[in-house]
């Protein structure tokens, strides 16, 4: 800190002194303190003009001073730090250089103004201290940039229609050209100093690789030129001598919009830009010419930073089609904590054509070229996520050196590696890497893209509209594009996206069929409603319409977590839970693949595929239906099985718990509601509940294991036991039939399976059971099948059967969880009491998979 | 009870004196029972000024720091406490080091000298003193030991055991000096070898050496972690709480042992030799897998007694303080008994230890909730030191057997995210301090079970009173992160898994996995649990649900929970001293019911989807046998 105060009084002093000075030059002669100013201390110098004029090796910047009008101001007054190039640099200049200039003469008046002011900084700086900046606090080291004395309308070209870009948004002025600004904001010069280097860990091979030269310690760099002769110190600021003539580059935006190798990325920029009238400087340019009767207009890009929001018709653009900065931006300043103009700049990894063409023809691109054909043909709000993934927001960021660690801004790995940079251009904002790769965007090749790549009208057929809606409502892109994970994914196309049961109207008097469609005016999901009758299954006209985005988004989120498997579902097995814990039955394999979820089942349905797409981390199906997941709770399928009844009595006839007066299985109560009872113990998971057969039961009741709840002949009925009896029976009876529900869902799906699982009966004791089951855990049951059977294993070591024989196994069901009771809302069409349907939504569900057993478990 | 006694120091110097009076009941309550009087002088002096000024009293030490050029340090800002050896101390040292001045001591040895009286970074005047280790290191990296004894019918307070402190708490401007009448001299043995040299535990050493186990308490250092090399990693961050992170000094290593002694062995367990402790070990170690009972090599981890050793030791050193008592900071709730999990170098266990506030007990190892049954450290013989680690002795056989194993199967067990990096405990970041906060940030490869990503930006910010965290500590990252930790072993059993955060607005999202798979789509960090889409209500505010336990039950249908009712926050900083249960920012996510075929480690990843902050307080795991039954802890 002492040391930081040293440095800044010295530089401050210096700065106050020749503000004093400067000051003193320009006040009345009579001021007595006019004796002040004829003792100007010996380092001060001469002006930068006296300076220049004097030293006889500047006389191109001389006369640019002298025609410019400049002679005062660098004479008497103001601050300024200034780079300036001597005569022989001017000389190699005028050899070679892009504005085709070789004499002084042939500079038009724009081109003076541009190098006269690109070099001047209004303000004075000794070389190392403009790494300096103040953003409220002093950033020591930190910065490369500063704002030049360009003034925007320095140059102002009109540009002829064949120039201007390609898209719609420029038609209007296609055949007559326009006045257009590249950027109105101001121009920025950078630098590379040996602090900020230092700062920003960026290495010497790092500046070589940007700048195509090379420095050792100390030197100081604007752009890649050096600066020869530094920190002259003049009356009104500092003299420093370049080794070449500093013309100002063109930014990111031109560079690429006029680089014959680059035309393809071009070109898909430019759909992202269109001119807007720019009415403060058109304004400005009449005051100083007032010949001048056109408009200015300025190039934009559709950037979330530095460009603009809307179109030109003032409408938003969407926020999928904003870009992630203007690339035409001068005073580009990254959007980030503590970050400013001075901190950094942008950088872009662009594609040479060659690189384009590959990888649309021969790369990970194929998809895009099979699907659209060629470049020009890819939808629009396509191409955002590729071109996103080939803008950097920091210049620091993205140098050689850290090629290694960079990520785009979903944190997936970018893999730039230095072979793959032909060329670097270093423009006024940000850097130009030419690449012989192009670096597409996880989006294309994880098992989303497909989706992404169908949600447009290039095809007639197998659009996705619907299911990328529904995956951008949530966070379910980030999810599919997971590369670490392995996904089948299950695409339902919009044109099969129909029939969908909703769950909550199925309870309901007027069930329905739910038509789902992408609302192009909205651009949002709808859903139409049609009559559903139970007992056929058959759909009959229409009801009504809803386009509740809340309501919409609910349920497709539960479709979505119903057709996403975070596996493959082609390795043998014939059932496979989906990460919303709904099994699919699943057999053949690719385009052959077939898939039932219950409800599909219960229709008597099965759900093909139309195309397979074999992606980066997994497969995604195009359906031609929507898997539908049960709609029959356990309760209902035991309810309503006569060889579950025996089981199902028992399950049903238990009273109140009498601690907290809430039943002890079947519940129907807030935060349980489903579409009829729910088991009280399931918990968000899946489940495999052994169901007894009922003779089973009846010998169970004959062996004294368990009590029926009413008597049975010479059997005693727990409800015609003494009172004092009863609780510890119920208690026995609880246990025993939580023995029969399992954690995870096991089916006889055609692998073999060896494993123990928990039961929901907890063991309170110490006795050795079979499984050596600790006391406080729930006991266990051994699972054993050879893929066409399953047989049981209790912790007395006894053995059960799941009944293959009677088709009683392998029954799916699903335990939903409603925000609220059904009956509490209307009907889906508009009809009955309560709140309006579209206020229902499934909260979470559980599943279970039952199976006839010819035993009863028992853990004692 | 406390006896406050106002004294003065005059100061011939400085043109005012200060006598205050330390040791407000409550406010600081000193750990140690019978304790002296605990009087305090002010003075505006430097440490190294007050030295100069005392002279007859500490003139050779004053030589020692000046010759080793750790006068100026004292004489700088910042907190340092010094325990000073007067003249009479220094001159004993010197005979008894066969010398006669401090001219015949090499440099280096006098530096080790003045650093192990120096402890920096932190103020410890005496109502801070333990009975036992103190959580602080000296320079020279050792932990001292504070107790006190009655001496001539006055009690003293001792450092080291030894060392009489003549006069307290000497206030100076950058901390405290406590004056002693002995220099300090740590013991310079490892923990092998301080366990070889106390014949109190000859029938465990001998175990230790036979069963190889020795070998894997021997690290001192790590010496290939260049700290320069990471510097800048520094680049001046601060976390919201003001501290700036540090990157680390060093990185040691450090391990406990729990030992029986021979007394307890024989007298208890009738227990000789090692011959006859193998057989104690093979008919009670539990074994997950059958087929280790077998094992017949002693030297092989599956073995009984390799098992039955293994189980008393632990990478972590760990001071009786650090056991628990140190994580039961301001900010928990202290009507709740706390658990802290161990990981012991027996593959995949855990020891829990408890501290119970019925009974006021903080060293309740395992102890069998049906029972009552637990280990306890034998209070007049622990906390010894080595260079390298500490040990205790445990009134009765610590066993990882079948009552422990099926016990610590089926509890809840919250791990404090601090405590699954024994880095952070070896090299003195898990640490209290009510008001001062510190964080650290990491250097890839510092933490042995954790792995990121070079664009992560992983610290860890110090227990502080200003969080609402349990135990009052949290890991916190920054930018587009991606790090995976290893759990500790959590015992084999289905689980229902989840991860506690603080929701703000300036975090990010983060897809999480678990064993490598995908915990749902990402997690939105940003949105507080009141935001609809989870859907909190504060408890006590709807009628209808007074205690809040059916919001709870909506919460979990949602995949969350709130915060649990044990912690808030203890100063008033950020979130209104709190009840985590009560504030709307903070959460539980439930990452999933996972069943985990055998007892073992898992992997947590993380890896941010959306730009911006991360947090983790704890993880826990709560077998599915106790969600019907859980509270709100």
């Amino acid at each position: 800190m002492k040391k930081y105060f040293k440095r800044s009084l010295n530089y401050y002093s210096k700065l106050i002194v020749g503000f004093l000075i400067g000051s003193f030059l320009l006040a009345s002669c009579s001021n007595p303190i006019d004796e002040l100013a004829n003792h100007e201390p010996v380092w001060l110098g001469a002006s930068i003009y006296d300076y220049l004029k004097t030293d006889g090796h500047f006389n191109n910047y001389v006369r640019l001073i002298e025609d410019l009008k400049y002679t005062e101001v660098l004479s008497k007054t103001g601050s300024k730090t200034l780079f300036v190039a001597n005569d022989s640099a001017f000389n190699e200049f005028y050899k070679s250089n892009e504005w085709g200039v070789s004499s002084y003469d042939q500079l038009t008046l724009s081109q003076k103004k541009l190098i006269l002011n690109y070099g001047m900084i209004n303000d004075a700086y000794l070389v190392e201290m403009l790494s300096n900046y103040n953003a409220g606090v002093l950033k020591e080291g930190a910065g490369m940039r500063k704002v030049t004395a360009v003034s925007v309308l320095d140059s102002l070209p009109f540009v002829t229609g064949s120039n201007l870009p390609k898209s719609s948004y420029w038609d209007y002025y296609r055949g007559k050209g326009m006045y257009l600004l590249q950027d109105n904001t101001l121009w920025t010069t950078m630098y590379f100093t040996q602090k900020h280097l230092d700062q920003a860990q960026i290495t010497n091979n790092d500046f070589s690789f940007i700048t195509g030269t090379t420095r050792v310690n100390k030197d100081a760099h604007i752009f890649g030129i050096k600066v020869i002769k530094r920190d002259i110190t003049c009356k009104n600021g500092y003299l420093n001598v370049l080794d070449k003539v500093l013309i100002p580059p063109v930014n990111m935006a031109q560079y690429i919009s006029h680089n014959p190798k680059m035309t393809v990325f071009s070109k898909i920029l430019d759909r992202f830009c269109a001119p807007f009238f720019d009415e403060a400087n058109t304004l400005l340019n009449k005051q100083t010419n007032v010949l001048f009767n056109d408009s200015i207009f300025v190039k934009k890009y559709f950037a979330k930073i530095g460009g603009s929001l809307k179109y030109p018709n003032a409408l938003n653009v969407n926020a999928d089609l904003l870009l992630p900065f203007d690339p035409g931006w001068n005073s580009y300043t990254r959007n980030s904590v503590g970050a400013a103009l001075e901190s950094d700049m942008a950088a872009m990894f662009v594609p040479n054509d060659e690189a384009m063409n590959t990888f649309l023809n021969s790369g990970s691109g194929k998809v895009l070229k099979d699907r659209f054909g060629s470049w020009d043909d890819i939808p629009t709000e396509v191409l955002p996520l590729f071109i996103k993934r080939h803008m950097r927001n920091s210049l620091v960021e993205s140098v050689p050196s850290r090629f290694y660690k960079m990520v785009d801004e979903d944190n997936s790995s970018l893999p730039v590696k230095q072979e793959d940079i032909v060329k670097v251009f270093l423009g006024s904002n940000g850097v130009v890497f030419e690449t012989n790769k192009a670096y597409p965007p996880d989006d294309y090749s994880s098992v989303y893209g497909p989706v992404l790549l169908s949600a447009n009208d290039a095809s007639q057929t197998l659009k996705t509209k619907i299911w990328k809606w529904a995956i951008t409502q949530k966070d379910f892109r980030l999810y599919l594009n997971s590369m670490v994970s392995r996904y089948s994914f299950f695409v339902p196309t919009d044109e099969y996206f129909t029939n969908y049961i909703d769950p909550i109207a199925y309870s309901k008097d007027v069930p329905a069929a739910l038509k789902y469609w992408y609302n192009t005016k909205s651009a949002s999901v709808n859903a139409t409603v049609y009559k559903y009758d139970k007992a056929t299954g058959t759909v009959g006209d229409s009801l009504s319409l809803i386009t509740n985005v809340t309501f919409i988004s609910n349920r497709l989120e539960d479709l979505l977590n119903m057709h996403i498997v975070v596996d493959g579902v082609e390795t043998g097995k014939n059932f496979y839970l989906t990460k919303g814990n709904v099994a699919l039955k699943v057999s053949g394999s690719g385009e052959n693949l077939e898939i039932q979820g219950g409800g599909n089942i219960a229709l008597n349905q099965t759900v093909k595929v139309t195309k397979a797409y074999t992606q980066s981390n997994g497969t995604t199906y195009f359906i031609d239906k929507p898997i539908q997941s049960p709609l029959q709770s356990v309760f209902k399928v035991l309810s309503q099985t006569p060889e579950f009844k025996s089981f199902f009595d028992l399950m049903s006839g238990f009273p109140l718990d009498p601690l907290n007066k809430l039943p002890i299985i079947f519940v129907n109560k807030s935060n349980y509601y489903g579409i009829d009872y729910n088991i009280k113990f399931f918990n968000t998971f899946n489940y495999t509940v052994y169901v007894p057969t009922n003779a089973a039961i009846q010998k169970a009741f004959v062996d004294g294991i368990i009590k029926p709840w009413d008597s049975q002949g010479p059997i005693v009925g727990i409800n015609d036991l003494p009172v004092s009896e009863q609780a510890a029976e119920i208690v026995k009876l609880e246990r025993f039939l939580r023995y029969h529900f399992q954690d995870n869902s096991v089916f006889i799906d055609g692998k073999a399976v060896q494993n123990e699982y928990q039961s929901a009966t907890m063991k309170l004791d110490d006795a050795t059971s079979n499984f050596g089951t600790f006391k406080n855990k729930y006991y266990k049951i051994g699972v054993n099948g050879n893929g066409t059977n399953l047989t049981l294993t209790t912790e007395t070591n006894k053995s059960a059967r799941v009944m293959t024989e009677t088709g009683l196994y392998n029954i799916m069901t699903r335990d939903f969880v409603f925000n609220n009771k059904p009956s509490s809302f209307k009907n889906i069409d508009g009809t009955g009491a309560g709140t309006d349907f579209s206020y229902s939504s499934i909260y979470t569900s559980s599943t279970a998979v039952i199976h006839q057993i010819d035993e009863v478990l028992n853990f004692k | 009870m406390k006896r406050n006694i106002i004294t003065k120091s005059l100061n011939r110097k400085l043109t005012f004196f200060l006598v205050i009076l330390v040791g407000v009941s409550g406010l600081f309550s000193s750990c140690i029972k019978d304790e002296p009087a605990i009087i305090s002088t002010f003075t505006q002096e430097m440490m190294g000024e007050y030295l100069n000024d005392h002279k007859p009293e500490y003139s050779e030490f004053y030589k020692l720091l000046d010759t080793t050029q750790v006068l100026g340090l004292v004489n700088a800002y910042g907190e340092y406490t010094l325990f000073a050896p007067d003249n009479e101390a220094m001159q004993t040292f010197y005979t008894a080091s066969g010398k006669t001045s401090l001219k015949d001591f090499p440099l280096d040895a006098l530096k080790k000298i003045a650093y192990d009286h120096l402890i920096k970074g932190y103020k410890i005047s005496s109502d801070k003193f333990t009975d036992g280790l103190m959580p602080y290191l000296t320079m020279s990296e050792r932990y001292v030991e504070t107790s006190s004894k009655a001496v001539d019918g006055a009690y003293v307070y001792f450092v080291n055991q030894t060392s009489a402190i003549l006069k307290q708490n000497i206030l100076v401007s950058n901390g405290v000096i406590h004056k002693i009448n002995k220099v300090l001299v740590p013991s310079v043995l490892t923990l092998p070898q301080a366990i070889a040299a106390d014949k109190r535990f000859s029938i465990f050493n001998e175990a230790l050496i036979q069963t190889g186990l020795v070998n894997k308490i021997k690290l001192l250092l790590d010496e290939t972690y260049d700290r320069k090399k990471w510097l800048y990693l520094d680049v001046n961050y601060h976390q919201g709480s003001g501290s700036k992170d540090e990157v680390p000094e060093s990185r040691k290593y450090g391990y406990t042992a729990f030992m029986e002694s021979d007394s307890t062995y024989i007298n208890v367990y009738n227990i000789h030799n090692v011959a006859e402790l193998k057989a104690y070990a093979e008919a009670h170690v539990y074994h997950e897998n059958p087929a280790d009972a077998s094992v017949t090599d002693i030297t092989d981890p599956r073995n009984s007694l390799n098992k039955f050793i293994a189980y008393h030791l632990t990478d972590k050193k760990l001071p009786f303080i650090k056991l628990i008592d140190m994580y039961d900071t301001d900010n928990m709730i202290k009507t709740y008994d706390m658990y802290e999990y161990i990981e012991t170098m027996n593959p995949n266990t855990l020891m829990e230890v408890k501290k119970e506030r019925a009974s006021g007990g903080l060293d309740f190892i395992n102890k069998s909730p049906e029972t009552g049954e637990a280990v306890r450290i034998v209070s007049t013989y622990k906390d010894k030191d080595a260079t390298n680690g500490v040990y205790h002795e445990i009134d009765k056989i610590l066993i990882y057997d079948y009552r422990v194993a099926g016990e610590m199967s089926s509890k809840r067990i919250r791990i404090d995210a601090a405590a699954f990096f024994p880095e952070f405990t070896n090299n003195n970041m898990r640490i209290y301090d009510r008001a001062v906060p510190r964080s650290w940030v990491y250097p890839p490869g510092y933490i042995k079970r954790l792995t990121f990503s070079e664009g992560s930006y992983f610290s860890y910010s110090n227990a502080y009173g200003g969080y609402l965290d349990y135990q009052s500590d949290e890991i916190f990252l920054l930018g587009l992160y991606d790090f995976e930790l290893t759990t500790p072993a959590i015992p084999a059993g289905t689980y229902e898994v989840r991860f506690s955060y603080q929701p703000t607005g300036a975090r990010g999202a983060a897809q999480l996995y678990w064993d490598h798979k995908p915990c749902g789509i990402p997690l939105d960090l940003r949105i507080e649990a009141n935001n609809p889409l989870v859907g909190w209500v504060k408890p006590g505010s709807d009628p209808d649900d007074t205690f809040g336990y059916e919001n709870d039950k909506m919460l979990r249908n949602r995949g969350y929970m709130k915060g649990p009712s044990t912690y808030k926050d203890a100063i008033e900083r950020w979130y209104g001293l709190t009840i985590a249960r009560n504030s709307a920012q903070s959460l539980r996510r439930i990452l999933g019911t996972y069943k985990f075929e055998k007892s073992g480690t898992h992997v947590f990843t993380v890896k941010a989807v959306r730009e911006g902050q991360f947090m983790l307080d704890f993880l826990e795991f709560v077998p599915v046998e106790m969600l019907e039954s859980e509270n709100v802890e």
